[in-house]
C-alpha cells in the first residue's frame, strides 16, 4: 500500500516535471535560427576500430535562399584526392549533385539517390548531416522519455520515431535536447530495433552574439563496426555573402 | 591391488560414499559442458596461420562465408522481392555481419552523360524494369554468376558471420529468416554452415552412440555373465568413469568437438572390460568353493594386474594425445585416459565394495567354464605347438606389407568429408558448387600501396588466371571494383593510369555507398586489400595443390609490385591441421609404444617381456594404417585417434602374459604354460574382445563419414589384437621368453 503511495506520488511529480512536451522540445529545436550562408573548413578524422587514424581536410561552402539550399564541399588533403569536389543543389525534393575529379578533369552529373549514401566517405551520412539541425518535428511521434543532468545542464530526453508513411532511414532515434539553448547533444540511431550509430556533438559554439548554435566538434560512430568519424569546423564564417558563382562547374574545376 | 580389495570388501560403505560424493562434485560439471566444433577447435590459438586470420578479420570483418542458394524464378517482380525480404531479414539475425545478394547491391552506370549511383533494385519493382536489371548484371563482373546463377534459377546470399557464434543457432536462424519469405528450395552451404552442420549432428548423435554402446556391452556382459548383477555392475563403474570424465571436462571448460564426441564411447567399450575380468574370476572363484570376500580378494589379486597393466597403458596411450597440437584431440587424450583410470579404480574399488554388500547370487556359474569357447581356446594352444617360427614369420610379412601400404595414407580435414554423400549439408554443398562456381573461400591479403595502378593491374591478372583453373568459381578484390568505376566514368574497362586517379576514383566509391562496402576490400589507407577467391569445395590434398598453384601465381603476378601476398582462410587453417595432425601422429605413436611397453617391462620387471608385450600392439597399428593406406581411407581428426585408441583398447596382451609368466614360475614347462594361459585367459579375452567391439560399433550410428570409418577401422583393430594376442604373442612368448625365475608377478601388484 505504502509502495503504491509512494509510486502514485512519483508519477504526479514526474507529470510535473515533465510540463513539456516531446512534441514542443522538438519544435523549439527545430525553431532556432539557422545562418544564411556558411564557409569553413572541415576536418574529418576516421578512425577504425583498431584506432588507426585518417584524416581528410574539406572546405565548405553552403546557401539558404527560399527553398534553394546550396552547398559545394572540395578536398584539401589527403594530397591524392585534393581538388575533388562536390556540388548539391537542392531545390525542394529536386537535388542536383556533380562531382569533378581531377584526375579524370571533368565535371559529372550524379543520378540516383545519395540520402542514405556516405557523407564524403564518413560514417555520417548525406540524410545525417542534411538533418542535423532540421529534424522535422511533424513527421515524427515525439515523445519526451525523461529529463537528465549533464554538468550542470538540463537535458530532455526526447525519442522520435518516424510516423507512418514518412520515408527515413532510422525506425527510431533518441534525442537528448539541452534544455537552455535547444541543441542536441546526442543523438541514438537506432535500425531494425537495434542500435546502429550515435552522434555526439561535443563542441557547440555561439555565434552572432548568440543567435547560433553551431555544433563545431561531432562525432558519429558505428555501433556495430566500431568505426568513427570525428568532423570538427574551423575557421566559421556565418552570414556573409557568398556570391553565386561559387556553385558553379566553373568553381569547382578551379 | 590386494590391499585395495581389503579395503572395499572391509569397509564397503565408505568405498560407495566416497565414489557417490565424488560423482556429484564431478557430475555437477556436466551441466557445463559446452560444445565446439569451429575449426579453432582444431589449431592451436599460436599458430602463425591462424594468427594472421585473426589479423585479416580484424581488419576486413569476417573472412568466413556461408552461401545460400534460394532456389525458384529469380527474375520476376516477386523472386526479387521475396529475395528483397529474405535478405532484410537474414541481415538481422544475430551473428550475421554483412549479407550481399542482388536485393542490396548497388548500380553504377552511366546515362546519357550522368553517372547514376543507386540501388540495384528500385524501392518500386515494376515488370518492365526486370529486363534492365537483368541485363545489368549479368554483365557485371562482380555479380553475374556470383549472386544470380546464369539461368537465373538460383538467387545466392552471402552471408559474413562471426565466427565465434554458434553456428548451430546461426544456421537454424538464418534458415528460418530466409524461409520466412522465400517459399522456394534453399540450400545453404560454407565452412561456418557445415561448422554448424556437425555441431548439430554431434548432439544429435552423442546420446545415441551412448545408448547403443550401452546396450552393446550389456549384450555381450549378459552372454558372458547370465546375470543381472554381472551386466549392472561393469555398467555401474564406467557409467561413474563417464560422469566424473565428463564432469571433469565441464569443470576445466572442454569443449566437445566432432572427435571428442567419441569419448563416452570410448570409455564406455574400455572400462567396461575391467570390471569384466575381476567379476569373471570372483565367480570362478565363488564356484570354486571360495566364500565371498575371500573370492572377491582373489579375484582382484589374481586379475588385478592384468587390469592395472591394461588400464595403465590405455591410460598412456590416450594420454599421449596430449602431445597433440590440436586441442580438441589433446582434451579428448586427457578426458579418455582420466575417464578409463576411473574405471579402473570403479572395478578395483567400487565393484568390490558392491559385491560385499550383495548377497551371493542364487545360481552360480562359473564364467570359466569349460564351454565351446574355452575348448577352442585350448584347441589353440594345441596347434600353436611347432608352429611357432611360421607365425612369427607370417607376422613379419604382415608387418612389412602394412608399412608399405600405410606410406600411401592420404590426410583428409576438410569439413565436407564429414558428412555422408547424400546428407543434406553435402547436397547443398555440392549444389551450390555446381551452380556458383563455389562454397568455400580462399583469401589472399595484398600488402602494399593499393592506390598503384600496377599493383591493380597485377591484382586484376592474377584474379583472371586463377578464374582459369576449374576448381576456382570467381575471385573478387578492389581491382574489380575500380575497374568497373573506371569504366562508368570512362566508358570503357581499364585502370585509372596515376595514383591520384584512383585514389579519386576510390573515393568516388566510398562516397556512393555504404563505405562498410570498401571496407571488405581494402583497408581505408589504402595499405592492404583482400582478394576473395570462390573456390569448390575440394579433398584436403587437392585443395593443398590448389593453393600451391595459386600461391605460385601470386608470386609471380601479383608479389613483383606488392609488399606481401599471403594466403589465409579457414580451409588454408585446416590444411595447416592436417600437416598438424601427419606430424602429432608418429610422435604420439612413438611415445605410446614406448610408455606401453615401459609399463609392461616394469610391472613384469623384464624389458624382453615388456619388448614382446607389445608386438600385437604395434602389428595391430601397423595394420591399421596399412588398410587405410591399402583401400584408401584417409587419415583425418576422426582417424588420426585410432592408434592411441588400439593401445587403449588392445592391451589384452598382459592377460595372457602374466598368467604366462605365473605358470613358468610354478615350473611349467613353456609350451604347457602357453596352452593354460590360453585356456585360463584366452576366454576373458575373447568376451573383452566382443564387448570392447561391439561398444564401438555404436559409432557406425554416427552422423559422420569419419567416425563411421572410424567405428569400422576399430571393429578391426579389436579383432586383430585379438588375434595377435592369441597367436603371435604365445608364439613370440615360446620364442624369446622361456625362462622366468622372478618372484610371484601378481604380488608385485
Amino acid at each position: 500500500m505504502r509502495k503504491g503511495i509512494i509510486g502514485l506520488a512519483a508519477l504526479l511529480f514526474l507529470g510535473v516535471a515533465l510540463a513539456i512536451t516531446g512534441d514542443e522540445v522538438m519544435q523549439k529545436v527545430e525553431a532556432r535560427p539557422s545562418p544564411k550562408t556558411l564557409h569553413g573548413r572541415m576536418v574529418m578524422t576516421l578512425v577504425n576500430k583498431q584506432g588507426k587514424k585518417l584524416t581528410r581536410e574539406l572546405e565548405l561552402w553552403s546557401k539558404e535562399e527560399g527553398d534553394v539550399k546550396k552547398m559545394l564541399i572540395k578536398f584539401l588533403a589527403p594530397a591524392d584526392v585534393k581538388g575533388t569536389a562536390f556540388l548539391s543543389i537542392q531545390k525542394g525534393d529536386k537535388q542536383e549533385m556533380k562531382l569533378y575529379l581531377p584526375a579524370l578533369k571533368r565535371v559529372r552529373r550524379i543520378a540516383g539517390s545519395q540520402k542514405k549514401g556516405s557523407f564524403m566517405g564518413s560514417d555520417f551520412s548525406y540524410d545525417d548531416i542534411a538533418k542535423l539541425g532540421s529534424l522535422k518535428a511533424k513527421d515524427f511521434t515525439n515523445t519526451l522519455k525523461k529529463e537528465e543532468t549533464e554538468g550542470g545542464v538540463k537535458l530532455y530526453v526526447v525519442e522520435a520515431v518516424p510516423k507512418p508513411g514518412v520515408e527515413h532511414t532510422y525506425d527510431r532515434q533518441v534525442i537528448w535536447v539541452r534544455a537552455d539553448i535547444y541543441v542536441p547533444v546526442r543523438i541514438e540511431f537506432y535500425k531494425k530495433g537495434k542500435l546502429y550509430k550515435v552522434m555526439t556533438l561535443e563542441k557547440i559554439e555561439s555565434f552572432a552574439g548568440g543567435k547560433y548554435q553551431i555544433p563545431t566538434r561531432l562525432t558519429m560512430e558505428n555501433v556495430r563496426t566500431r568505426h568513427k568519424t570525428v568532423l570538427e569546423q574551423k575557421d566559421l564564417k556565418l552570414d556573409q555573402p557568398i556570391p553565386d558563382s561559387v556553385f558553379t562547374e566553373r568553381f569547382m574545376k578551379r | 591391488m590386494e590391499a585395495l580389495s581389503r579395503f572395499a570388501t572391509r569397509h564397503p560403505w565408505s568405498v560407495i560414499l566416497l565414489f557417490l560424493a565424488i560423482t556429484l562434485a564431478l557430475g555437477s560439471g556436466l551441466s557445463r559442458l559446452r560444445f565446439d566444433n569451429s575449426p579453432e577447435s582444431f589449431v592451436p590459438p599460436d599458430l602463425p596461420a591462424k594468427r594472421l586470420l585473426d589479423e585479416v578479420r580484424d581488419t576486413f570483418g569476417s573472412a568466413d562465408m556461408a552461401i545460400a542458394a534460394l532456389k525458384g524464378e529469380v527474375w520476376s517482380v516477386e523472386g526479387l522481392e521475396a529475395l528483397r525480404a529474405a535478405t532484410e531479414a537474414v541481415a538481422g539475425v544475430d551473428g550475421v555481419l554483412r549479407v550481399t545478394s542482388l536485393a542490396n547491391a548497388q548500380r553504377m552506370e552511366e546515362a546519357d552523360g550522368d553517372l547514376v549511383i543507386e540501388d540495384l533494385l528500385p524501392e518500386e519493382l515494376t515488370p518492365a524494369e526486370i529486363p534492365g536489371i537483368r541485363d545489368y548484371v549479368e554483365h557485371h563482373p562482380l555479380y553475374a554468376g556470383r549472386l544470380v546463377s546464369p539461368d537465373g534459377r538460383y538467387a545466392a546470399v552471402i552471408l559474413e558471420v562471426d565466427p565465434g557464434q554458434d553456428m548451430k543457432r546461426l544456421n537454424r536462424e538464418i534458415l528460418n529468416a530466409l524461409k520466412a519469405h522465400w517459399k522456394g528450395p534453399i540450400y545453404l552451404s560454407g565452412t561456418p554452415a557445415l561448422s554448424g552442420y556437425i555441431l548439430d549432428t554431434m548432439q544429435r548423435d552423442l546420446p545415441v552412440q551412448m545408448a547403443v554402446a550401452a546396450l552393446i556391452i550389456a549384450l555381450v556382459l549378459y552372454l558372458n555373465f547370465r546375470s543381472t548383477r554381472g551386466v549392472l555392475l561393469p555398467l555401474l563403474t564406467v557409467t561413474t568413469a563417464l560422469v566424473w570424465s565428463l564432469g571433469l571436462g565441464g569443470w576445466l571448460g572442454f569443449k566437445l568437438g566432432s572427435i571428442s564426441s567419441i569419448l563416452p564411447v570410448v570409455v564406455l567399450a574400455v572400462g567396461s572390460s575391467f570390471t569384466l575380468h575381476i567379476l569373471n574370476r570372483f565367480y570362478h572363484e565363488l564356484a570354486h568353493g571360495e566364500d565371498r570376500p575371500a573370492a572377491i580378494r582373489l579375484a582382484v589379486r589374481e586379475t588385478g594386474l592384468g587390469v592395472l597393466v591394461s588400464a595403465l597403458a590405455a591410460g598412456a596411450g590416450l594420454a599421449a594425445l596430449y602431445t597433440s597440437s590440436i586441442p580438441q584431440i589433446k582434451f579428448f587424450g586427457v578426458l579418455a585416459a582420466f575417464g578409463v583410470l576411473v574405471a579402473f579404480l570403479g572395478a578395483s574399488l567400487l565393484a568390490p565394495a558392491v559385491l560385499a554388500l550383495l548377497r551371493n547370487p542364487r545360481r552360480l556359474l562359473d564364467p570359466e567354464r569349460p564351454d565351446a569357447i574355452s575348448r577352442l581356446m585350448f584347441a589353440l594352444g594345441d596347434w600353436l605347438k611347432g608352429r611357432t617360427r611360421g607365425i612369427l614369420v607370417a607376422a613379419a610379412v604382415f608387418l612389412l606389407l602394412m608399412v608399405f601400404f600405410a606410406t600411401r595414407i592420404q590426410v583428409e580435414t576438410s569439413f565436407l568429408a564429414y558428412f555422408p554423400k547424400s546428407s543434406p549439408p553435402r547436397v547443398a554443398t555440392e549444389l551450390i558448387d555446381r551452380v556458383f562456381g563455389g562454397s568455400d573461400t580462399l583469401t589472399v591479403v595484398v600488402e602494399g600501396n593499393l592506390k598503384d595502378p600496377a599493383l591493380l593491374r597485377a591484382i586484376y591478372r592474377f584474379e583472371e588466371e586463377a578464374k582459369a583453373q576449374p576448381a576456382v568459381g570467381s575471385a573478387v578484390s578492389i581491382a574489380d571494383v575500380i575497374r568497373e568505376i573506371h569504366k562508368t566514368l570512362t566508358g570503357s574497362y581499364g585502370f585509372p593510369d596515376s595514383e591520384e586517379a584512383a585514389a579519386q576514383e576510390l573515393l568516388l566509391y566510398q562516397m556512393s555507398g555504404d563505405p562498410e562496402e570498401l571496407a571488405r576490400f581494402i583497408t581505408e589507407d589504402a595499405s592492404a586489400a583482400q582478394i576473395t577467391v570462390q573456390v569448390r569445395s575440394l579433398p584436403s590434398s587437392q585443395m593443398e595443390a590448389l593453393v600451391h598453384r595459386l600461391k605460385d601465381l601470386a608470386e609471380a603476378t601479383i608479389a613483383p609490385h606488392a609488399d606481401a601476398v599471403k594466403f589465409t582462410g579457414t580451409t588454408v587453417l585446416m590444411l595447416e591441421v592436417m600437416r598438424l595432425i601427419l606430424h602429432d601422429q608418429y610422435v604420439s605413436l612413438i611415445l605410446a609404444l614406448v610408455l606401453v611397453a615401459l609399463f609392461n617391462a616394469l610391472l613384469l620387471v623384464s624389458g624382453r617381456v615388456g619388448a614382446v608385450s607389445v608386438l600385437p600392439l604395434g602389428l595391430t597399428i601397423a595394420g591399421q594404417f596399412g588398410l587405410m593406406g591399402a583401400f584408401g581411407i584417409p587419415l583425418d581428426t576422426a582417424t588420426a585417434l585410432i592408434a592411441a585408441i588400439a593401445i587403449g583398447v588392445g592391451d589384452y596382451s598382459v592377460h595372457i602374459i602374466v598368467r604366462y609368466l605365473e605358470e613358468l614360475r610354478k615350473g611349467a614347462v613353456p609350451e604347457a604354460a602357453a596352452r593354460t594361459s590360453l585356456y585360463v585367459s584366452g576366454r576373458a579375452v575373447f568376451f573383452t574382445a566382443l564387448a570392447i567391439g561391439g561398444g564401438f560399433m555404436a559409432l557406425l550410428f554416427s552422423g559422420f563419414a569419419p567416425i563411421q570409418t572410424f567405428a569400422k577401422l576399430m571393429g578391426f583393430t579389436v579383432g586383430a589384437t585379438a588375434l595377435f594376442a592369441l597367436t603371435v604373442l604365445p608364439a613370440a612368448l615360446l620364442t624369446w621368453v622361456r625362462r622366468y625365475r622372478n618372484k610371484e608377478v601378481v604380488e608385485r601388484a
